[in-house]
């Protein structure tokens, strides 16, 4: 037995000498439960954005003038129409004038025995013999004054002449006295063409009534020949000469006429019912300035991405289209004057104006168009229909306003070779249809962003937030790129409000394509600094922002897309407190 | 000195069991009546008996993984995690092991009896219990846990990760002769033994493979499970995925049958310049249980998950939708679907093969040994490589210590055996016995509790003989000598 157990004290002497001890605390204060984990490349995908195309940072579907054409290509288009109608009769008006009314002097007359008569068959006859004339005061002065340029003629409605003559004798006068009345009028008057008229001569012939009053047959006057230039006189005065008076009797009713003392008052007038000479056409030369068309274009719904702060668009050849139809027989000259409103206050720096004639109608019942081209260089493919008008527009749209006015103005072609013709009946139709249209193109000028909010929710907003108030992060993964332009992708943080935090925007610019439009790959390695706020992080946002730089020009396609691989780095993992779960 | 009473308190706790145990250190104990366990060649010096229910009790509880693997002293004074940025990895896969285990083993004889017929047969009747389970951890999983991500893609391959648990009963039926006649110095012994099955448990990862880049995270997992015996039935969801088992204790029994066999050789050179060098080389466990179909649960599940990120990121993602999937998604991988139909079932029990060389010196009164084994678990194949030393002062006593490269690193073999030529014999050691302690003292304990730093390991055999007298040819031959 004494041997056994000095073996058992050799075995225990054996285990002591290799055994060894340390000491170790789990009390609560001694405990760190803080572990990191993730590795020191700790990445998360995120995973992909869509594949954001140039519809995408244009939003098409919120912006009811924005378009794409046959070949993708991108382009805002305005439009707006206009119809304004002009009475031509209150310009017609002012060539009124007020008629010819004039009482010949009294004549008097002893009825001769018959051997002085001239005989007729059946008839005696026997004329005043007189000579007077006439003098007619015109005055166009009053519409010269409102524009009246010149006057090659004007056309008269329901205007007459139509003399009267009023006999008294001291005898019973025969019935069936006739006269005749002839009246030489100026010549560049043109009456209707009638028996009574032989060139500027017109015979009227009457029967004496019961009155003993004589009625002529009214003779239309249908124009008056004026050619009167600028440099004329607008007053005037046209004489008209009344050359005899003659009688006609029947014989049988001379005899106990004979001997008595005849009294004789003779009018002459020329007029319309009312008195006046009213044109009915005109044809000369007028100096109007028509009403101005005021129209006002509401760019409504237009999302922030086109209309935002910092937000400026280029254009690869605007143009606007502009067709107008009028029926108007006055060559009137167009001046349009566009002028962008933001926040209520006009944009003069980016105002537009331009001019063109409006298309002549010689016939009130016909309309004609024209269409017009509006840009700042005639493009080589433009529609034979189009005429080209030079005008500056591309700055009108570099950003997009709340309202668009557009003030036309319509003004008469004093100089133009055509006559002017006034139909007084006439309504002058304006109607005009205006297409602003810029394709979208990629210009020093031009930024455009595009955001991708993304609400990271509570669980990733946790563990950004605590990564972020220990360590750098890092934004990672890579972007494709087929967009011809270079493009500032920059990334920054939102609190549960949406607003900014405070935490610096990492930004990275992404590469532009090559030329032919192949994909190009851009690592994405953006850092994001540690942060002592980073606990209010709600939301992650990217903001794409085209940024054209020396690709100026090239136009926006749907052909180009971006699409960006994302992942969120940890490097040195993500480090909790089991503690404090504890 | 606090070492010594912790060493000498574990001793102690595990001498209070008069017991006969199964020991890898046992297996060059000359006079053991338990090496035939390993080898079926082995003999003792003489017959013995098993005292009933106590004849052997081969208990081993633990991991090969310790305290120090996972917590760290920091500079802050503080105890920190193996996950705490302090803790460098290299520090950390230091002491992990690319098959780690947690498990229990039971070997629990409930009578043996071992006796020679004429002078070189030896025969051995044992009736017992035989519980074993294990925890596989890969080592690759423990690198996850600390690495992460440490490059871009960073990928792992986890094997071999489950639980297989065992339990069935034993009846065994073991001869040994030598061949002197033959070849002096060779004996070749076989053991046939009946099996009841109770329990058979496995679950495994076959395969978990993790990639985890900058352009995703993915993995594909392959497992598998089958559940073999009785009182256990499982619980599947509408799906068809299991949620859960009933376990009926009413029903408990056996669940089937089958058979394994033992043999083993060994040759001693008798003559020489080898003299006293003995070669050995044995399998046990070769066999077998077959359970009903009624009895037996296939499971598997086979998924494949990828994380590519969102698509289509923008402001309508739902992050929180997104990360809840991915968690469904991750548990599904792991979701077993019970197989439509099995009939009868054959699991293959734990076979172990050794193979061992000792030399004895000092008139057999010392050797020295190294002894291979390995171990075909159905979840895990350890081995291990055993130095042993042995000394026996006399013939009654032995006392071996043992030194096991492979599973542990700082633990000591020990064993002590008293076997004498009649009466009661006791036999108690442990083939791990962590040397490496660190003193605990938590908020809950008045005291300082002494763990095992590197292996958090509790190993005992222990049983208790009655011996017969007779004589053993070797041991006598030598002696004589």
């Amino acid at each position: 037995m004494q041997k056994l157990f000095l073996v058992l004290a050799g075995v225990v002497t054996l285990a002591s000498l290799t055994a060894c001890t340390s000491e170790m605390s789990l009390n609560k204060e001694d405990l760190d439960l803080s572990i990191t984990v993730g590795g020191d490349s700790l990445s998360l995908p995120l995973g992909f954005t869509d594949s954001l195309t140039i519809e995408d940072f244009l939003n098409t579907d919120s912006v009811d003038f924005l378009f794409k054409d046959e070949n993708g290509n991108y382009y805002l288009e305005i439009s707006t129409s206009f119809d304004q109608t002009f009475p031509v009769s209150q310009y017609a008006d002012q060539m009124s004038v007020p008629g010819l009314s004039r009482q010949l002097a009294e004549k008097h007359l002893s009825i001769p025995d018959l051997g002085s008569l001239a005989m007729r068959t059946g008839t005696m006859s026997f004329d005043l013999n007189m000579e007077e004339e006439i003098a007619y005061e015109v005055s166009f002065q009053e519409a010269k004054d409102s524009g009246l340029v010149s006057i090659k003629y004007l056309k008269l409605r329901d205007t007459y002449m139509s003399p009267e003559v009023h006999l008294t004798s001291t005898k019973t006068l025969p019935e069936g006295l006739t006269v005749e009345l002839e009246v030489e009028v100026p010549s560049h008057y043109d009456f209707e063409e009638s028996e009574f008229v032989q060139g500027d001569l017109i015979t009227f012939s009457g029967v004496m009534d019961a009155n003993e009053d004589v009625v002529f047959n009214p003779v239309h006057l249908e124009q008056i020949n004026l050619n009167l230039g600028i440099e004329d006189a607008f007053e005037f005065v046209d004489t008209f000469k009344v050359h005899n008076i003659i009688f006609t009797v029947d014989e049988n009713a001379f005899e106990q006429f004979m001997g008595s003392d005849l009294t004789i008052r003779a009018y002459v007038n020329l007029s319309s019912d009312d008195g006046r000479l009213h044109a009915d056409t005109f044809c000369g030369k007028v100096d109007l300035e028509l009403p101005a068309i005021e129209e006002s274009i509401e760019l409504t719904g237009i999302p922030d991405i086109l209309k935002g702060e910092g937000v400026s668009l280029d254009f690869a050849n605007p143009h606007a289209r502009l067709t107008m139809t009028t029926n108007a027989g006055v060559p009137v000259m167009i001046n349009a004057h566009v002028l962008p409103y933001s926040n209520g206050v006009a944009d003069r720096d980016r105002a537009v104006a331009f001019s063109m004639a409006a298309p002549f109608s010689a016939d009130w019942t016909v309309s004609n168009s024209i269409y017009y081209w509006l840009s700042e260089e005639q493009p080589a493919d433009m529609s034979s229909e189009y005429t080209w008008v030079e005008a500056d527009i591309s700055s009108l749209l570099q950003s997009i306003p709340d309202n668009i006015s557009m003030n036309i103005g319509l003004h008469s072609i004093v100089d133009s070779p055509e006559d002017h013709i006034l139909y007084r009946d006439a309504d002058y139709h304006f109607t005009g249809d205006v297409k602003f249209n810029m394709p979208i193109a990629l210009g020093q000028e031009f930024h455009l962003p595009v955001r991708d909010t993304l609400e990271i929710g509570p669980d990733v907003a946790d563990v950004l937030a605590q990564s972020l108030s220990v360590t750098d992060i890092v934004i990672g993964g890579q972007v494709n790129s087929s967009f011809p332009v270079s493009i500032n992708l920059k990334a920054y943080f939102l609190d549960a409000a949406y607003n900014v935090l405070d935490i610096p925007a990492v930004q990275q610019t992404i590469e532009s394509a090559s030329a032919d439009g192949e994909t190009v790959t851009t690592p994405l390695n953006m850092l994001v600094s540690r942060t002592d706020i980073a606990g209010s992080i709600a939301y992650l946002v990217f903001a794409f922002e085209l940024n054209p730089g020396d690709a100026a020009g090239v136009a926006l396609s749907d052909d180009s897309m971006i699409q960006a691989e994302i992942f969120l780095q940890v490097p040195g993992g993500l480090t909790f407190d089991l503690g404090e779960n504890f | 000195m606090k070492k010594l009473i912790y060493l000498s308190l574990v001793l102690l706790m595990a001498a209070a069991v008069e017991s006969q145990a199964q020991s890898r250190t046992s297996y060059f104990v000359r006079n053991s009546t338990q090496s035939h366990e390993f080898n079926a060649s082995f003999a003792p010096q003489h017959g013995y008996m098993g005292f009933p229910l106590l004849s052997n009790i081969d208990f081993q509880l633990g991991s090969n993984l310790g305290l120090g693997n996972f917590l760290y002293p920091l500079s802050n004074g503080k105890t920190g995690l193996w996950m705490n940025s302090e803790v460098t990895t290299e520090q950390f896969m230091s002491g992990i092991r690319e098959n780690n285990t947690l498990g229990m083993k039971l070997n629990y004889r409930l009578l043996d009896v071992g006796f020679y017929t004429g002078r070189s047969s030896f025969w051995t009747v044992s009736v017992g219990l035989k519980t074993d389970i294990d925890f596989s951890l890969p080592g690759e999983l423990f690198r996850f846990t600390k690495v992460g991500m440490s490059e871009n893609p960073t990928v792992y391959n986890i094997k071999n990760l489950g639980i297989a648990g065992e339990v069935f009963g034993q009846v065994s039926l073991g001869y040994s002769r030598g061949f002197e006649g033959v070849l002096r110095g060779l004996r070749v012994g076989a053991k046939a033994n009946l099996l009841v099955g109770l329990a058979d448990i496995h679950a495994q990862v076959d395969n978990l493979n993790l990639y985890l880049g900058t352009d995703r995270w993915s993995a594909s997992s392959k497992a598998s499970a089958y559940i073999y015996g009785t009182g256990i039935s499982p619980v599947l969801d509408d799906e068809g995925y299991l949620s859960g088992f009933n376990f009926n204790p009413q029903e408990l029994g056996i669940g089937g049958y089958g058979a394994s066999f033992d043999i083993g050789a060994s040759y001693r050179f008798e003559r020489g310049p080898l003299k006293g060098l003995r070669l050995s080389a044995s399998v046990t466990d070769l066999g077998f249980v077959t359970w009903t179909g009624e009895n037996s649960i296939m499971l598997t599940a086979e998924q494949d998950f990828t994380y590519q990120g969102i698509e289509q990121l923008g402001p309508e993602t739902d992050f929180e939708s997104v990360i809840s999937d991915m968690e469904e998604e991750l548990v599904s991988m792991f979701s077993f679907r019970q197989t439509t139909s099995v009939g009868s079932q054959t699991s293959m029990i734990t076979a172990t093969m050794y193979a061992g060389v000792d030399y004895s010196f000092l008139r057999d009164k010392m050797n020295v040994g190294l002894l291979y084994s390995r171990r075909f678990g159905s979840i895990l194949v350890e081995d291990e490589l055993t130095l042993a030393w042995n000394w026996a002062p006399t013939r009654a006593f032995d006392i071996a210590l043992s030194y096991s490269l492979m599973k542990t690193h700082s633990t000591l073999g020990w064993l002590i055996t008293l076997n004498p030529r009649r009466g009661v014999g006791i036999f108690i050691g442990s083939d791990f016995t962590p040397l490496n302690y660190v003193n605990v003292t938590t908020d809950q304990l008045p005291f300082k509790l002494p763990v095992p730093k590197n292996e958090l390991i509790f190993d005992v055999h222990c049983g208790v003989t009655i011996s017969f007298g007779g004589s053993n040819s070797r041991y006598e031959s030598t002696f004589n000598d």
